[in-house]
């Protein structure tokens, strides 16, 4: 695409011959996904494909973008050149003049129809004359722009074939670039022959693709079923990288330019991140009515009732609290005051620890520092980490008006590429701007040599954490073991070798000229499918009335061809993979639980009746198991399986590493003393006193009255009124557990239920009511808290109503909550 | 320990990718200091300073470092086996004897720091201060458990509820209870404890010449982890053991790698192939650090006051603010413009074409789709995981497919058992066949699926045995077609073999020995910026000409100590080449291209004679040369001679 975006003029011709109104069929799909053929005009069929073209405009949105759009075969005549001269150009209409096409654009070409008089006709040619013309005057002496043209037509209009030669004589001079779309045209490609094609339609056609296209330096022709697939294809929105004025230096060109190399080089971005288009705020107008919910699909709003949002910052000082207010108590936060101030009134602080700095930053004195590019030292490629990238790449190139910076350049850049060097450069774009490291590649083509370049992490950048050796594992005596559940065997590693063999893509994609397999996948041929299919969504909500009945197609399959392997790869690899299944056996975990063994001590020679055999927790005899693919399931889905190379004899029962299964929990599980209460690091445990799932013990043993297993069965049977409180406490903290740990609603009811039981108790219980209010306030809290990922159990609670609401005065004597306001926290 | 429902993030805002978790994290980090002061602490060699004296030096720079990497970190000193006992609490009879909390466990804040410095300031001159302040017990040593139990309450004590708690435990004693079983058991039970309560131990073993430190007497045993511990971040690799006689660079490196605790970024399942799935954790390893938090502060004549900024979304017609619930989300269609060439169109040719006009459907500049429909637009509607679609060379994984920092995988064997053997037989299976792995990923909810290289790394270790590359994938985000861009510039003069021969030169003579690497360069304008603030935070001036430099700078003397006679040469013949000296045309619009001799002007310049080019001549030379053209007759000549000048 060397042609610069934008600075195009397009212009639209567009059959409307009465012979465009007839219909066909076409293949659509329902709300449910379901295809059904619906029958549209071949000219609705055709326009399609001029919208997919205008949106694409719009959606750009360049200035410098324009079309304009003639129809002929229309009744009346409305023309440039028919305005000159009466007669001539009859039934062609300049529909559309040239401007930047706009939402209301697309929506008058939505409109067009064919003309319902057969009697009169307009000509092809006559369409594509009007439409140089038209597009000429615009255009006028701006002599770089593109001009282009696309006629739709089904060419069953009878054109007169005197004069052509002229017409593409022209357009050769201003070197229009032409397509020329036919609709049910035969196409060589698909092998699509339309049956019983007119006469007039075999002549037409035959001109078009013999004579007319050509004679055109820059046309071509095709059919309109080709034409829209082709326009459905994902296309990277093409952005010209801007070049940067900089120098390249080596030594001090400063202090020693004799001695110093400067190079005069222009920079630009080889990569640079696209994003999809991104969600606007808007605001809706009051007394009118914003939102239409349709079934399927998406919600439609009224456009007209929103206004797009304007950030703002504002600046606060706290100047006190009001006074709590009655019925907020549930939340505690009061009411603070406020004062604004002016952002010219602030001061920067810095945070040194604790302690703010204001900072005078006008007084600290910036880093001096000179633009350029400074090489520090050359290294060999082959140490580079290419891990330490950590941005976008950018061109090196010579300056283009200068030979002598071409020549200097090319010397460097092939000298390291003979040499296998990369570079070290301190790249500072502007006078004073702050300092980058990166790491610089030679680049060398026929005709061009330049350099590549990525920015590289300073000392700060960079976190040294260590990991666990994944082989090299030691026992509590330093002795290195060599076998291990964690060390693969040489089985493993062989099933894992031919696994890898076999996916290999390195000749599993399309073959080039020669007939030679390339490589499967590259990021040239990878589209981001966000960024095309929300321009999709958007182009097909913006023209679609009612998307219940007309929902978003699916995605273009060029968005989606690299999500799975391909399939040639996978039936390769079918063997081994199953093998390495067997062999490895890995599995999900079961949900964690610790133990809390009293394994403390291990030279003390304690009894070895409590020590656990290692094989008894490995479980019976090999098979694959089976690891449902991204499912968050919890129950263990049949027995638990090892395969036999984890079978580890009992002499290694010291070492460190071994996983413990917890559905063989050792008998003699003694608790710890409960005042240690462990703070878990991860699991987000807004009730202070929640525990952790490491902590839940076997009830009995533990002097806990209730176990995770079946929480609500343990607080009927083991909670009475003597231990109250501590039940209670125990249910709710288990309540918020089986909520948080509940995939999806699955396990919302087992919570409700036990908050009926609770609440139930509670209203008994004298102390029972501030405890159950207390707990509730905090689940709220918790479901409304960002980080608690099943937020929505609180609108499970909504539904069941104000039964499981705080405990009024009208309840429990002891409550201190009105009615109403019992009522209320229910409801928001 | 995490069940597979709680992995994952919970990003509430999907517009953009959450943000990267930078050093300053939200789980804070404390870290207690915990000195065993013995005899020999205090005992320097060869005048260096004592072990004592440079371990608390390092306690200091660890936490002037914090103050860059976690602001909001608190640290704390506790010295035991002192002969004098004291207490940094206030009022807290909870005392441990012979033993000095010497800075409680406290955020990260400037006094403390200036007051510990002041102390080694004061040490430095005489090194008898140090050893009056923390005299140590003549001999033996108070109950190891005790120490943990009274770490654990200081601890517990001055550190956020929520931070990650740890201790770093300086000895240099390996056998503190010898063959005293009772003190021993005791050690392990509170070890445990502490373990219970959440908080590590990170020993650093003083070792010297003639008194090696063996942990195997003593520490190995006591400090050993269950295996129901051992699963998360800090199960590390074995206890440093840090040389003394060989200086303390070797402690600071190794508190430096482990001051950061370690955190995860997602937690997810690779899944290799149908049903054969592990889990993995994901680390940033390197992110670009910027300068740290600030706050505005508002001067109201006698005191500062804190401000806190707010956003809000105003209809700006009627200049109300529209609360956060009732903002609702939509995409524009048309960026805006061009109503008005619209309108006119509208007026135009239209009005008469009413019969086109009835059929009129509604196109919308506006699009509206609840959060849900427009993740699923973004995200395909695939759960967080990295799915591995094959394997590739190694070499095809090429330089400028870059966009962003990579990440570090590591297996996490807690949410798929076998997840370890399957990781490291992958891992050495694609080292040894020189491989990549290729994968989809979608890293956290709500993010779109990219497709990434997975890079091996096999474990590697330093001179010292200390790990310097774990084990484990570089996992590469990859560009899309759409992120990539063409070579704007297509064609440039190559030059002859001469010439790149003599750029070999030179350059066969500025090649180093070792690739990039990070720890050579600080960020000088993020280490001014510190400087900066902590001469600010401690009340003192500040001169960065005397007391700064910045690293990144080349060695301007080595380069041309080594390549100077080779850049000579390249010089003169990049002179003698014609081709360098050819003039490139111009590309001026619609203007007759000028040229001008660059050899010829060089001696109008020799002889003072410039003035009798053409200005378009003058021009033309000084855009061949990148300099403005801007400006009258006699500047463009001035602007030459100064080039000429410059450029011998």
């Amino acid at each position: 695409m060397p042609e610069r975006a934008g600075y195009t003029v397009t212009m639209f011709v567009i059959d409307v011959n009465s012979s465009m109104g007839q219909t066909r069929a076409v293949e659509a799909l329902g709300p449910n996904g379901e295809p059904y053929t619906k029958e549209i005009t071949h000219l609705e069929w055709a326009l399609q494909f001029v919208m997919m073209k205008v949106q694409e405009m719009i959606f750009n949105g360049r200035k410098t973008d324009k079309c304009g759009v003639i129809l002929y075969g229309t009744p009346g005549t409305k023309n440039i050149l028919n305005d000159e001269h009466a007669n001539e150009y009859p039934n062609v209409t300049e529909f559309i003049p040239i401007i930047q096409p706009t939402p209301s654009t697309l929506s008058k070409i939505a409109s067009i129809r064919a003309s319902e008089d057969s009697t009169t006709s307009g000509d092809s040619i006559d369409g594509i004359i009007v439409a140089i013309q038209t597009q000429g005057q615009f255009l006028g002496t701006k002599k770089t722009w593109t001009r282009k043209m696309v006629v739709v037509t089904d060419g069953e209009t009878p054109m007169e074939l005197d004069d052509w030669e002229a017409t593409t004589q022209k357009m050769n001079e201003l070197e229009i670039g032409t397509a020329i779309i036919g609709v049910d045209f035969d196409d060589e490609d698909s092998g699509f022959v339309e049956e019983n094609k007119s006469r007039t339609k075999q002549i037409n056609e035959k001109f078009f693709r013999n004579e007319f296209v050509p004679s055109l330096n820059r046309g071509i022709i095709g059919t309109c079923a080709a034409a829209l697939q082709d326009c459905n294809l994902p296309e990277p929105k093409f952005t010209k990288s801007v070049l940067m004025q900089t120098v390249l230096r080596i030594g001090d060109t400063e202090g020693r330019p004799e001695d110093s190399i400067e190079i005069s080089v222009k920079t630009s971005k080889c990569t640079a991140l696209v994003r999809p288009v991104s969600l606007k705020k808007f605001g809706r107008r009051e007394g009118i009515q914003a939102d239409v919910e349709t079934e399927g699909g998406m919600t439609m709003v009224n456009a007209n009732a929103v206004v797009p949002l304007t950030r703002r910052t504002e600046y606060l000082i706290e100047r006190g609290e009001e006074g709590g207010d009655e019925d907020g108590d549930e939340d505690e936060e009061k009411e603070k005051i406020y004062e604004k101030v002016e952002k010219e009134q602030l001061v920067k602080a810095f945070k040194y620890g604790a302690t703010w700095v204001p900072s005078e930053e006008d007084a600290w004195e910036k880093l001096h520092t000179v633009k350029g590019i400074d090489v520090l030292q050359f290294f060999d490629a082959s140490k580079w980490h290419r891990e330490y990238s950590i941005g976008e790449v950018q061109f090196i190139f010579a300056d283009p008006n200068s030979a002598r910076a071409q020549v200097s350049l090319s010397s460097i850049v092939q000298a390291m590429y003979i040499k296998g060097a990369y570079a070290i450069v301190r790249w500072v774009s502007g006078d004073g701007r702050d300092v980058k490291m990166g790491v610089v590649a030679p680049r060398t083509e026929e005709g061009l040599d330049y350099l590549v370049s990525v920015q590289m992490p300073f000392a700060e950048d960079v976190r040294k954490y260590t990991f666990p050796s994944l082989d090299n594992l030691k026992n509590r005596l330093g002795e290195t073991l060599t076998k291990h559940p964690n060390i693969p065997t040489d089985d493993m590693m062989s099933a894992m070798d031919a696994f890898v063999d076999s996916m290999d893509l390195t000749h599993a994609g399309d073959k080039d000229e020669e007939g030679n397999r390339l490589p499967w996948f590259t990021p040239l041929d990878s589209f981001n499918p966000a960024v095309h299919r929300v321009k999709q969504a958007l182009f097909h909500g913006a023209i679609t009335s009612d998307i219940a009945k007309n929902p978003l197609p699916p995605p273009h399959p060029e968005l989606t061809k690299y999500f799975e392997p391909p399939s040639k790869v996978l039936r390769r690899s079918k063997k081994a993979l199953e093998q390495c299944k067997q062999v490895f056996g890995a599995r999900q975990a079961p949900p964690k639980v610790a133990t809390k063994r009293k394994k403390v001590d291990l030279d003390a020679t304690e009894g070895t009746d409590d020590e656990f055999s290692l094989s008894d927790l490995m479980g019976a005899g090999p098979g694959p198991s089976k690891v449902p693919k991204n499912s968050a399931s919890q129950s263990q889905s049949g027995p638990q399986s090892q395969p036999e190379a984890m079978d580890v004899d009992s002499g290694t029962e010291d070492e460190d590493y071994v996983k413990i299964d917890m559905t063989s929990v050792p008998k003699s599980v003694k608790a710890e003393s409960p005042k240690v209460s462990k703070i878990s690091k991860k699991t987000p445990t807004p009730p202070p006193q929640a525990a952790s799932p490491m902590e839940i013990d076997p009830p009995a043993q533990s002097g806990k009255l209730i176990g995770n297993a079946f929480p609500l069965k343990d607080f009927n049977k083991n909670v009475n009124a003597a231990n109250m409180a501590q039940g209670l406490d125990e249910l709710g903290i288990m309540i918020v557990e089986i909520v948080r740990d509940s995939f999806s609603t699955q396990r919302f009811q087992e919570a409700i239920d036990c908050m009926k039981a609770m609440r139930k108790a509670a209203l008994e219980d004298e102390d029972g009511v501030e405890q159950w209010n207390e707990f509730l306030r905090n689940l709220k809290t918790t479901c409304r808290s960002k980080a608690f990922k099943n937020g929505d159990f609180w609108d499970h609670i909504k539904k069941v109503g104000r039964t499981l609401s705080l405990i009024s005065e009208k309840e429990g004597a002891v409550s201190d909550i009105s009615e109403a306001a019992a009522v209320k926290f229910m409801k928001d | 320990m995490a069940s597979y429902t709680d992995w994952n993030f919970s990003a509430e805002d999907d517009e953009e990718e959450l943000e990267e978790y930078g050093y300053v994290s939200a789980a804070r980090d404390a870290i207690l200091f915990c000195i065993n002061v013995t005899q020999s602490m205090h005992d320097s060699e060869d005048g260096d300073k004592s072990p004592l004296y440079q371990v608390l030096q390092a306690a200091m720079e660890l936490q002037k470092r914090k103050v860059v990497f976690g602001p909001g970190d608190s640290i704390g000193i506790l010295l035991f086996n002192t002969m004098e006992s004291k207490t940094a609490f206030a009022n807290s009879g909870d005392i441990l004897e012979f033993s000095q909390l010497h800075q409680a466990v406290s955020q990260i804040n400037a006094p403390t720091i200036k007051e510990l410095r002041n102390l080694l300031n004061d040490a430095e001159e005489d090194p008898s201060i140090l050893r009056e302040q923390f005299r140590a017990l003549d001999k033996g040593s108070i109950p190891l458990g005790q120490v943990l139990n009274h770490c654990s309450y200081v601890l517990r004590d001055g550190a956020p509820k929520t931070s990650i708690k740890r201790i770093f435990f300086i000895t240099d004693d390996d056998d503190p209870h010898p063959s005293h079983r009772q003190l021993r058991l005791a050690a392990k039970t509170n070890y445990r404890d502490l373990l219970e309560a959440g908080i590590t131990v990170v020993p650093f073993y003083l070792s010297r010449p003639g008194k090696e430190f063996d942990p195997s007497k003593f520490y190995a045993d006591v400090f050993s982890r269950p295996d129901d511990f051992a699963t998360e971040e800090e199960n590390e690799a074995s206890p440093a053991i840090t040389d003394i006689s060989t200086g303390f660079s070797q402690l600071l490196e190794e508190m430096k790698i482990r001051e950061i605790p370690k955190r995860s970024l997602f937690n997810i399942p690779l899944i290799l192939g149908e049903g054969f799935v592990i889990g993995v954790k994901g680390y940033g390893l390197v992110t670009e650090q910027k300068k740290g938090q600030y706050k505005y502060f508002a001067n109201m004549g006698r005191t500062m006051e804190e401000v806190t900024s707010k956003t809000i979304y105003v209809d700006e017609e009627q200049e109300t603010e529209v609360e956060k619930d009732q903002i609702i989300y939509g995409l524009e269609f048309g960026k805006g413009g061009a109503e008005g060439a619209d309108e006119a169109g509208d007026g135009d040719a239209n009005e008469e074409q009413d019969e086109y006009a009835q059929n009129r459907i509604e196109v919308k500049n506006k699009v509206f789709f609840s959060m849900a429909q427009m993740r699923s637009l973004r995200t395909f509607d695939i759960e967080p995981s990295i799915k591995l679609l094959g394997f590739k060379d190694k070499d095809e994984l090429r330089f400028e497919d870059n966009v962003k920092h990579s990440y570090f995988i590591y297996p996490n064997e807690d949410a798929y058992i076998g997840s370890i053997r399957t990781f490291s037989a992958l891992l050495k299976s694609t080292h040894a066949k020189e491989k990549i792995g290729f994968a989809l990923a979608v890293l956290r909810r709500n993010t779109t699926p990219v497709f990434c290289a997975l890079l091996p790394q096999a474990e590697a270790f330093n001179d010292q045995g200390v790990q310097q590359d774990p084990p484990g994938f570089h996992l590469i985000p990859l560009p899309y077609a759409d992120d990539i861009r063409n070579p704007p510039v297509e064609k440039s003069i190559q030059c002859s073999t001469e010439e790149i021969d003599a750029a070999s030169g030179f350059i066969g003579k500025l090649m180093g020995k070792k690739g990039y690497a990070p720890d050579a360069f600080l960020n000088p304008a993020l280490d001014l910026h510190y400087k900066y603030l902590q001469a600010t935070a401690f009340e003192e001036e500040f001169n960065p000409h005397a007391n700064f430099s910045d690293e990144t700078i080349p060695n301007y003397d080595r380069i041309h100590a080594r390549a100077n006679t080779f850049i000579h040469e390249w010089k003169r013949l990049l002179q003698q080449s014609e081709q360098a000296n050819t003039m490139v045309p111009t590309a001026v619009k619609r203007k007759a291209a000028v040229s001008v001799d660059e050899a010829l002007i060089r001696s109008f310049y020799e002889d003072g004679k410039l003035i009798k080019f053409r200005n378009d001549e003058l021009k033309a030379f000084l855009s061949q040369h990148s300099l403005p053209v801007s400006g009258k007759k006699a500047d463009l000549i001035q602007r030459i001679e100064d080039y000429f000048a410059s450029h011998p």
